[in-house]
């Protein structure tokens, strides 16, 4: 496992790199494009454990810190979407060098959104893409995180009088920052996820997609909206094979959790295509 | 299930208490009583009853007295079923 820092156009962002074993010949290297915030911070052991399952069957794994994320440089409030998405593209680029076949992007949540968009805009990146639990539509996302705001000053919590969702998106309009759950949201980075959506998002056909979610029904289904999705990408051509695991929301858990299921699921689904 | 059954195994999960929730019932204060109940854990749970349930909760909807005590969460996802 090798630690080190990723010349981007931001600043240097910090990188880990997880090699097969013995000297083993690198079958695809697989590059992580983490989620938002605190679900990266309640997320690093299933990262790291999945990235040593696909380091044991052959696959070279990046796991990178966006800017203003981990140890890269920046602050939080500082990063933007299109940062983000030049961040992969450098990786993407450090990455050529140990291997002539393009990496496959393993994106999870919003890093799943900001990897759909970014393969829109170039779609020479990769052949194969897996997205895990994709976050579908961003100005969702961040109406859900916005909402740890309120629930904040609703629980009492915090000194501010309550405000309403509607006040909150107006005080980003106007040019502030909100300060949500330790992380600081500039106006910019809000917006750039609220006009991105998966559902408006045309995947080339000549990327295939695995996509997983997890899912708390017996037998696991896929949520309707992801279907929804799925559908409409699929009728645009794209090769799509999707899977709904019974297991645990690890990303919102505040004591950690495995998440085997769905790890093994993932591999498995990695390792038919890749036979 | 039974709306209660499936709101309690949605909190169940999504705060990790474990057996805890064997202990609560209809007038088990939420807020203020359960430690793992803060404001992102409220956030969570929120956007959790929405993916179990396939409902949408309006942000007006939130407040206070909907998670005051497990009954009165009960009452909010029943209500929200019907519409």
């Amino acid at each position: 496992m090798e630690p080190f820092y990723i010349n981007a156009p931001s600043g240097n962002i910090f990188a880990l790199y997880h090699r097969p074993g013995d000297g083993a010949d690198i079958t695809r290297n697989i590059l992580f494009i983490p989620p938002f915030g605190e679900e990266l911070n309640r997320s690093r052991h299933v990262i790291n454990h999945q990235a040593r399952s696909f380091a044991k069957a052959g696959y070279a794994v990046l796991i990178l810190d966006l800017y203003g994320t981990g140890d890269s440089t920046g602050t939080f409030g500082e990063a933007t979407v299109d940062i983000w998405q030049k961040d992969i593209i450098a990786a993407i680029n450090w990455l050529k060098q140990t291997s002539n076949a393009p990496p496959i992007p393993w994106a999870m949540r919003s890093g799943a959104l900001l990897t759909a968009d970014l393969v829109q805009q170039y779609p020479d990146i990769t052949d194969q893409m897996i997205l895990w639990s994709p976050v579908q539509n961003g100005k969702k996302f961040i109406a859900q995180y916005m909402r740890i705001k309120l629930a904040a000053e609703m629980t009492g919590r915090s000194e501010k009088k309550a405000s309403s969702m509607k006040d909150l998106w107006a005080s980003l309009e106007g040019g502030e920052n909100l300060e949500i759950a330790g992380y600081t949201v500039s106006p910019k980075l809000a917006k750039g996820f609220a006009g991105l959506s998966l559902a408006a998002i045309k995947i080339p056909q000549t990327i295939s997609v695995k996509w997983l979610e997890i899912s708390s029904a017996s037998p696991a289904r896929l949520s309707p909206v992801s279907q929804n999705i799925i559908n409409i990408w699929k009728n645009h051509g794209t090769d799509v094979t999707e899977a709904a695991v019974n297991d645990v929301l690890f990303w919102t858990l505040q004591e950690p959790e495995w998440a085997n299921h769905y790890c093994d699921k993932t591999l498995n689904l990695l390792e038919k295509e890749n036979a | 299930m039974t709306v209660i059954k499936e709101v309690c195994k949605v909190l169940k999960a999504t705060l990790q208490i474990g057996d805890r929730a064997n202990d609560i019932e209809t007038d088990t204060q939420l807020l203020g009583n359960i430690p793992e109940l803060d404001s992102m854990a409220v956030a969570m749970l929120i956007t959790a009853i929405e993916e179990h349930f396939d409902i949408f909760v309006d942000d007006d909807d939130i407040s206070a007295e909907t998670f005051e005590t497990f009954g009165s969460l009960c009452d909010f996802v029943e209500e929200k079923l019907v519409e």
